[in-house]
Order: structure tokens, then C-alpha cells, then sequence
């Protein structure tokens, strides 16, 4: 066997084949390493929320938490001080009618500046796109100004209202860029059979549209789902204030926060929106795809 | 159906040159019309005036007697097939079909009957389901026939709907056209650069180049009789040979002799006006033949050789002086019918002769093109391109 061995021809460490599987053994193990790096949160999350009261911390640690407390998701939407029902109720009704109101909007806006022609819109357009650079909260102080004038600086309206004029920057120029990639002839078989701009948005590309959506849709909900800044300003009073504030109210707001109510309550509000990602995960990656912004 | 006039119609984007200048067309009820010109041309800028999807920016365009310059897209009561089908890809067949009816508030009941009728007429009744993925190019090309056909229209306009097809699938797309045209007697008006779709689908052809209407007749009359040499350039495939020539008379003989010196014989009767002036000659390809080297006629070396089966095309090259067109007024594209190429420096002009059935030829042969004795010579005049009888009719 070994004067066979020797007779085969050596391998030459620096030919094609060699290094094509030294650079993909490099790749795979780079992956994991990023792999874990992502993971780890995500896993120390989990620890921690079956963990009992006072052995969040244990050392030496262990794979899995000792006790295992099931009850703690039972617990922690009770909370501490408030049971958080109410809250997720709040965050489900600031999430899902702003995300709404950005779709509605953005499509609209989009279709506008990839379709019709009126004076401005180069103008309109670039000043749209420019506020894509625009931090969030440049805009904080005069918007909190602004609705205090209209006495409505209280409540979750002042985090809906604004989405339903315009959605954000990011989305009205996805919507533009989907809308500009359908034939343009397809909107003129539709003027020819009867149709005007609205009923070709809505009956024409709205339909097609709709992997765009679903991502932009879901972009947006994660966005609203986890916006604890917004409702700190808005939503002062107890009826109004949404999931992100709940638990932070419940489980961080005295001396020792409790660490295993506090990651369980997290991770139950992240369950909603990872489990409806994981269903449209592929509508999601054609989205991308369609509007032309994502990779492969 | 009815009546399409185009009255004066110009079309200019901006400031530029027009894409359209002063256009005067009268496309016949029940008539089907191809434009026909090389791209660019504005054939298609027409089309979508017509239909109302472009603005004329002077002139008329009278659909049934009514001007309709004013009017919407909807409201001109035309159907327009796209190059690409423009089908609605989210929806079925059958909704496809049905959109301009829905959208007009037609009854439910008037609805399905119409869609089963066009359906029935386009060949699509196991189709509706599907949607227009499903469907193969052929069936799509028919899909966009039908959402045409519902609408009972005044006029069809159809817009290169046969340049995605392959080419078997495009003659028989091109029979049922012509076949649907005759069954509705529709008033059809029909773009393409395509000279043979245009031949043989058409009733009249409308010629285009550079924005101005050249010539409208019958594909025969086009080809016969063309107005100048830019139409005889552009219609027929293979195109037309043109070179420079004088028309002379020797011994009661009829001599084409080139600007090299070579003679042609031809067997014509010609005006005598026009004996012995430089002129712009054109033959066809199918009025040429490969003769001994006896036999008066126009030495060369054959270039390339097509055999097509039925026919042969046999390029032979000849050295006897470019064709002397007025390049102001004609585009590159305009000059087809000569193919002009560049041998040690001397300009070679490729001649094309059709011969029928196979041929036992081989590529630098030495031959030489003689006239047939039934060829029908074109003559042109040679500053302005027009057509000699033409030319002095309009003079």
C-alpha cells in the first residue's frame, strides 16, 4: 500500500484545486465564525429567560439553564406590576396601522414620481431622497412642537398620523423603483381599456407589487413593533403605552431588574414578527429581488 | 370599424428636429395598413398618436370622420397590440380579456358571453385559467389579439406584435392576423420593419423614413414602381443592386455602362431624354443572372454564397463606382440596397443575383452578371433619388 501511495503523482499545495479548497474551508469557517457571533445573543436570550429568579447569572454556567422554568412565560405577561396585555395590544394597533398607512402611502407617492409626469417632480423627488439622510431625530423637537399646537401631543396619533402622509423616504423610493421596473407599456393597455392612474395603481401594479410589499411591510412592522423612542415622547399615560415600554416599566424600573422576566417578556414580543418573517421569508427575499436593490 | 385620416400630423419632443413632419394618411375602412420603415423612424410615434398615448403637436387625426385629437386614449374606441403583449401578468386569461369590459361596467352575463365569443374566435376557450406565464409566445400574441377583439374597437393598432415570435411561429401568427382582419373586416393599422410581414399581410403600404411618408401603395405597386430610390432600396429582400450608370445605345443594342467602363446589356425601351446621363441604376436580384465570360455583361468574383434551398443568393463583386446618392437627404440607413465594400483601397460594389434552385458555385470565382432578358430596370435620378418618371411628373 505505501509503494502504491508513493508511486501516485503529489498534489501540488499551490495548484487551482488545492487553494479553491483551502479559500472554501477559510469561507466555511469565517461563516461560522460570524454564525456564532450572531447567534450568541440570541442563545444567551434564551438562557436567560428559562432561567429562575437569582441563577440568571450562575457560574460555572451551563448548556442549558438549571432549573428549566417554563413558567416564567406565564410570568411574564402577568409582569411584575402590570399585566402587559394591554400594551401588546397598544404596540399591535401603533404597528399594524402605521405599517398600513406607510404602505398605502409609499405606493402612492412611488407610483407618482415613477409614473406621472408634473412639474417638480425631479425636484420633489431629490428632496425626497435626501431625507434618506436624514436622522430621526432632527425632526423630534418641531414634530413634538407641532403637535402640541394641535393638542395632540398625547396618545399614539402622533405616531401614526405622520406615516399616513408619505411613509418614509426608504419606502417611497423602493415603491419607485419596483414601479419603474414594470413595462411601462403595461400602463398604457390599461388606458386603452378604460383605466386611470388610480384604478392602474390599484387594479395593475398594486397586485404585482406585492412581494415589495410584503418586505417593505414587514421592514416597517419590526421598525413600529420595537419603537420604544417614539412612544417614551407620545404615550405618557398608562392606557396608551405599548410593549417595548411595558416591559421596561415592569421588569427594569426598580433596583434589580429581573433578568429572567425581562428576556422571556423580550422574547415573546420578538415572537410575533420573527415567526410571521420566517412564513413570508422567501416573499421577502423576492421583494428585494424585484425592486432591484438586493443582492442575489 | 372606420376610417383613419391623418391630416398634417407633426410630432416634436422639445426642441428638436421633427419625428414627424406634416403627415398626410388615409388609412381605408376595413383596411389593413402597414408602416414600414428602418428603426427610429417614428413608425411607432405614429401609432401611439392614433391610439392617443402621444400628443400630436400639429395636425389632425379624424377616427370615423371625428377629429379626435382631444379625446383620452379610452374614449377613442381604438385597441392596440404591444410588441411585448403588455399582458397583465397577475391575472388570468380570461380577466385579461374582460379588464376593458369590467372597467365600462358591462353586465355580468354580457361579459362571459363576450369573453366565450372572443375566446372562441382567438382559439383561447382552454386557456382562460391560465395566466400569461403559462402560456407560450404564440398563445400570448393571440391573448393580446383578444383583449383587442372584445372591445368591438373602431380601429386596431398593432405595434411589431410578431418581432418576439420565432420564425415559424411568426408566419403562422401572420396567417391568422391577415385571416382575423378579413373575418372582422377590421380597420387595421400595422407597424413592423419587417418588409415581408408588410408584403405579404397588407393591403396598402405606408413607407417611412426619417419621419416622412415616402410612398403608400400596394406591396406591388412598392415594388414595381417605387417612388425613389430609398423605397427601392428599402423594399425587397434581397434589396435592390443600385449603382451609377448611363443608359447608351450601341449597334441598336441597350447598354447600361458602369462608371468603370463595363457594359451591361439590357432588352428595354427607353426615353431618349434620358440617354447617356449619369443616373442611379437599380436591378433586382431576381433580374440578374451569372453568364460565360462571352457574354457582355458585369465581371467579378463571387463573394458569398447562400443557397436557401429553392434559391440561391450569390453575391459577386464588381468594382464599378459608388452609387452618387444625394447624402444630404438620405439617411445610412436609406441605402440598404447597396453594399459597398472596401478592397485594396478601391470601392467594390457587391451585387446580389438570385438564382433558383441549388447551384454548384464556390466563393472567388471569376463571373460575370448578365441582365435577364424580362428585367425590369429602375432608374433614379441621381441628386435627388426620385424615381425618372416619377421625378418628372412632380415636376
Amino acid at each position: 500500500m505505501k509503494a502504491n501511495n508513493r508511486s501516485l503523482p503529489q498534489r501540488n499545495r499551490n495548484s487551482p484545486e488545492t487553494s479553491a479548497v483551502y479559500n472554501s474551508r477559510i469561507i466555511v469557517a469565517l461563516s461560522f465564525l460570524v454564525a456564532i457571533i450572531m447567534i450568541l445573543p440570541i442563545y444567551y436570550m434564551l438562557y436567560l429567560s428559562f432561567s429562575a429568579r437569582g441563577k440568571e447569572f450562575a457560574f460555572p454556567p451551563t448548556v442549558i439553564p438549571k432549573p428549566f422554568v417554563v413558567g416564567n412565560i406565564v410570568q411574564a405577561m402577568k409582569g411584575d406590576t402590570l399585566p402587559l396585555w394591554p400594551n401588546f395590544r397598544n404596540s399591535l394597533t401603533y404597528a399594524g396601522l402605521a405599517t398600513i398607512g406607510a404602505l398605502l402611502t409609499e405606493s402612492m407617492v412611488g407610483f407618482a414620481f415613477a409614473r406621472l409626469r408634473f412639474p417638480g417632480r425631479k425636484i420633489l423627488f431629490g428632496i425626497t431622497v435626501g431625507m434618506l439622510i436624514m436622522p430621526f431625530v432632527v425632526t423630534l423637537i418641531p414634530r413634538f412642537l407641532l403637535f402640541k399646537q394641535f393638542n395632540m401631543a398625547s396618545g399614539l396619533t402622533p405616531l401614526i398620523l405622520p406615516v399616513w402622509f408619505g411613509g418614509s423616504p426608504y419606502g417611497i423610493f423602493l415603491m419607485r423603483q419596483f414601479f419603474m421596473s414594470i413595462p411601462y407599456q403595461i400602463d398604457e393597455a390599461a388606458k386603452l381599456d378604460g383605466a386611470g392612474p388610480w384604478r392602474t395603481l390599484w387594479l395593475i401594479l398594486m397586485p404585482q407589487a406585492l412581494p415589495v410589499l410584503v418586505a417593505l411591510g414587514m421592514l416597517h412592522f419590526a421598525y413600529f413593533w420595537n419603537d420604544l423612542l417614539g412612544p417614551l415622547i407620545y404615550a405618557q399615560k398608562q392606557d396608551s403605552k405599548v410593549l417595548t415600554q411595558g416591559i421596561i416599566f415592569n421588569f427594569m424600573s426598580n433596583w434589580s431588574p429581573t433578568w429572567n422576566l425581562f428576556m422571556m417578556a423580550s422574547l415573546l414580543m420578538i415572537l410575533p414578527v420573527a415567526i410571521v418573517f420566517l412564513i413570508l421569508q422567501r416573499r421577502f427575499r423576492q421583494g428585494f429581488l424585484f425592486s432591484g436593490l438586493g443582492g442575489r | 370599424m372606420a376610417e383613419v385620416r391623418l391630416e398634417g400630423v407633426s410630432k416634436v419632443f422639445g426642441d428638436n428636429k421633427p419625428v414627424i413632419s406634416s403627415l398626410d394618411l388615409t388609412i381605408n375602412d376595413g383596411e389593413l395598413m402597414a408602416l414600414i420603415g428602418p428603426s427610429g423612424c417614428g413608425k411607432s410615434t405614429i401609432l401611439r398618436m392614433i391610439a392617443g398615448l402621444a400628443e400630436t403637436s400639429e395636425g389632425n387625426i379624424l377616427i370615423g370622420g371625428v377629429r379626435v385629437n382631444e379625446m383620452s386614449a379610452s374614449e377613442r374606441n381604438v385597441a392596440m397590440v404591444f410588441q411585448n403583449y403588455a399582458l397583465y401578468p397577475h391575472m388570468t386569461v380570461r380577466k385579461n380579456i374582460d379588464l376593458s369590459l369590467r372597467l365600462a361596467h358591462v353586465k355580468k352575463e354580457e361579459r362571459i358571453a363576450r369573453v366565450a365569443e372572443t375566446a372562441k374566435i382567438c382559439g383561447l376557450e382552454d386557456l382562460l385559467n391560465r395566466r400569461p406565464a403559462q402560456l407560450s409566445g404564440g398563445q400570448r400574441q393571440r391573448v393580446a389579439m383578444a383583449r383587442a377583439i372584445i372591445r368591438k374597437p373602431k380601429v386596431f393598432l398593432l405595434d411589431e406584435p410578431l418581432s418576439n415570435l420565432d420564425a415559424k411561429l411568426r408566419t403562422q401568427i401572420r396567417t391568422e392576423i391577415s385571416d382575423l382582419q378579413k373575418r372582422l373586416f377590421a380597420t387595421m393599422v400595422f407597424v413592423t420593419h419587417d418588409q415581408v410581414e408588410a408584403m405579404t399581410m397588407a393591403d396598402r403600404v405606408a413607407v417611412l423614413i426619417d419621419g416622412v411618408l415616402q410612398q403608400v401603395g400596394t406591396p406591388k405597386d412598392l415594388y414595381e414602381s417605387p417612388i425613389n430610390s430609398t423605397v427601392a432600396s428599402f423594399i425587397g429582400s434581397p434589396p435592390i443592386n443600385l449603382f451609377s450608370g448611363r443608359v447608351c445605345r450601341e449597334g441598336g443594342k441597350m447598354l447600361i455602362t458602369t462608371a468603370s467602363g463595363s457594359n451591361l446589356e439590357i432588352n428595354c425601351s427607353i426615353n431618349e431624354r434620358i440617354l447617356n446621363r449619369e443616373l442611379i441604376v437599380g436591378l433586382r436580384p431576381e433580374d440578374l443572372d451569372l453568364g460565360s465570360p462571352n457574354l457582355q455583361g458585369l465581371s467579378g468574383k463571387i463573394g458569398l454564397i447562400e443557397p436557401l434551398g429553392a434559391e440561391t443568393l450569390v453575391y459577386v463583386d464588381l468594382q464599378i463606382g459608388r452609387v452618387g446618392f444625394g447624402d444630404e437627404t438620405l439617411s445610412a440607413d436609406s441605402k440598404i440596397g447597396q453594399d459597398l465594400v472596401e478592397q485594396n483601397g478601391k470601392s467594390i460594389n457587391r451585387f446580389i443575383v438570385r438564382l433558383p434552385g441549388w447551384r454548384t458555385l464556390r466563393v472567388g470565382d471569376n463571373v460575370v452578371v448578365i441582365a435577364k432578358e424580362s428585367a425590369r430596370l429602375h432608374l433614379f435620378e441621381p441628386e435627388s433619388g426620385m424615381s425618372i418618371s416619377t421625378s418628372r411628373e412632380s415636376r
